[in-house]
């Protein structure tokens, strides 16, 4: 008897474990070197808050934060938009319906190097997008080692990845709104602009602020796709934060400072998301 | 004329998302860049075997760690879906929120803490250590997952079996788990496309080439550059994306049901 009143703990110990080891235990970690310098052989010395005072006088890092602004920014723009707009286009009797639905989703599927592959084809000096503007313009343009175009190839990119899933969240949300509410604003004589601003954008907003919350935070914390299609050049114009963590602690082994840069992003995290929140967003 | 609209935007994303994986085929199979002379191009599967040849064991290793992935959730998360279902007991709400918030939790910002980690341990180049990981980065959604269909498993059926003299675990592995098999396919699933796809974590835990995963393979070769007919490097590595895309269209055709409910929740990751 006194076995069986511990035995639920008995059941979720292995889950914990994996979760304490896997992930509380380096995130602890993280916090914990943020106030060292950690050496290659991982010898510390405790440096206060050297590392986080150093990270914004560093340009390079301010540099990965006004990048961040263009990739975060119009990668959230896109994902909610044409995530919210493939949502309403997608509901009631359209013909075709699963077939679209399927094909946008292809790409959520998909590996970030088969994506980064995909879009350095397209775009490469002899790739299909300059042959076409050559064919059409007589230029070729340098999309991939331009300092200002880069960027936006790779929000493009990202775009494609994952607007499907923003697709997904909103189509969730349309589809939990009772269909007599439609019908009876139908009967009222609405036309679907005013139904969607009166009726289906109002009772979906929790939807459109949690794809919001997912795109900000997700993309601000994503560099698969930079790492893969411009390793965060050229000279850092496409670096954002979490890439250039990456680079300080693999490359530079800085590990140290890499870690504050760690810790600056999870503060990032969590201030979006109380901030959020406060708007009435959940995480379903 | 409102219909026409509609179809037009759709008709366009579906072209949006269809040219890219049209070119990478393309790419794959003649190693042009270019799909606007298609008709005079020579296709064949050269880059297939090449691909094959030189990186055929990093498929291998990507399935080993999504496998292991996959069985450790398989082991954990019904056990702690079943606690959570079936028990009240002291702190449960606060167990259920540790588990929840691995889910709201950026993984990214403990990265380099995951690599201190295995570094000390000397488990760097192993694919034991990313599928724990991988494994980790799921648990969240696949318990409750487990939470959620244990609870629409009526306990009627559990009791009978009290009656009949049976004790807990064997109703959970004898009764509980032969009912839940399809949550337990989903499960796997999400699992498998969540750990067979990832780069990030590998990238950063494995830098031998005998414990490459496909997409690292993919990104060495991309890089460093494992030559073909005079240093066409992305003709191979598109044959090598269009291998690895194999699986997943198989998994989505066979598991297609099974699917969507894990990837919509799985999202926030990074």
């Amino acid at each position: 008897m006194r076995i069986a009143k511990f035995l639920p703990f008995f059941f979720l110990i292995p889950a914990l474990f994996v979760i304490f080891f896997a992930m509380i235990y380096p995130m602890a970690l993280v916090f914990l070197s943020s106030f060292f310098n950690v050496s290659i052989d991982l010898k510390y010395q405790f440096v206060g808050l050297a590392n986080f005072i150093n990270m914004f006088s560093d340009s390079q890092f301010l540099q990965s934060l006004t990048n961040s602004i263009v990739f975060v920014g119009g990668s959230v723009v896109c994902h909610c938009g044409f995530g919210l707009l493939l949502a309403i286009l997608l509901t009631g009797n359209i013909k075709f319906r699963e077939f679209y639905r399927t094909v946008a989703l292809i790409p959520w599927f998909l590996s970030d190097v088969i994506i980064g592959t995909c879009f350095i084809i397209l775009f490469t000096q002899y790739g299909t997008v300059n042959d076409l503007l050559f064919g059409l313009f007589k230029i070729r343009i340098s999309w991939l080692q331009s300092t200002e175009l880069t960027i936006y190839i790779v929000t493009l990119a990202n775009v494609w990845k994952a607007t499907s899933l923003y697709m997904n969240v909103d189509s969730s949300g349309i589809a939990s709104i009772s269909s007599e509410v439609l019908e009876s604003a139908e009967l009222d004589g609405t036309n679907s602009i005013q139904k969607f601003r009166y009726i289906t954008a109002p009772l979906i907003k929790p939807f459109i602020l949690l794809t919001l919350i997912i795109s900000a935070v997700g993309t601000f914390n994503y560099y698969g796709l930079i790492y893969i299609m411009t390793y965060g050049g050229p000279i850092g114009s496409t670096t954002v934060p979490s890439f250039y963590m990456f680079r300080e602690a693999l490359e530079y082994r800085m590990i140290g400072y890499a870690s504050a840069i760690g810790v600056f992003i999870f503060a990032t995290n969590m201030t979006v998301l109380t901030v959020l929140r406060k708007f009435g967003a959940t995480l379903a | 004329m409102k219909r026409f609209d509609s179809h037009s935007f759709l008709v366009l994303w579906t072209l949006f998302t269809i040219i890219p994986l049209f070119t990478l085929v393309v790419c794959s199979l003649t190693g042009s860049f270019n799909i606007s002379n298609i008709g005079g191009l020579k296709a064949s599967f050269d880059r297939f075997v090449v691909v094959i040849q030189e990186s055929g064991y990093s498929y291998v290793n990507s399935l080993i760690a999504a496998i292991t992935a996959i069985a450790i959730n398989l082991v954990v998360c019904p056990l702690a879906g079943y606690a959570f279902s079936r028990y009240n007991f002291r702190g449960k709400l606060w167990f259920s929120y540790l588990i929840w918030i691995t889910y709201a939790l950026p993984l990214i910002s403990g990265f380099i803490g995951i690599f201190i980690m295995f570094k000390t341990l000397d488990m760097l180049n192993n694919l034991f250590s990313l599928a724990l990981e991988y494994a980790a980065t799921c648990i969240a959604v696949n318990t409750w997952l487990a939470i959620g269909y244990f609870d629409s498993i009526p306990r009627a059926l559990e009791e009978a079996a009290f009656l009949d003299g049976c004790s807990r675990l064997r109703v959970l592995f004898s009764i509980m788990i032969p009912l839940s098999t399809p949550v337990l396919v989903s499960m796997a699933t999400y699992t498998f496309f969540m750990s067979w796809n990832e780069f990030i974590l590998a990238s950063i835990l494995i830098s031998s080439k005998s414990s490459f995963t496909f997409p690292v393979a993919l990104m060495y070769t991309s890089t460093a550059g494992i030559s073909y007919g005079g240093g066409v490097v992305y003709g191979i590595v598109a044959a090598g994306s269009v291998i690895g895309i194999l699986p997943i269209v198989i998994m989505s055709l066979f598991f297609r049901k099974y699917l969507v409910v894990g990837l919509t929740r799985g999202a926030v990751k990074a």
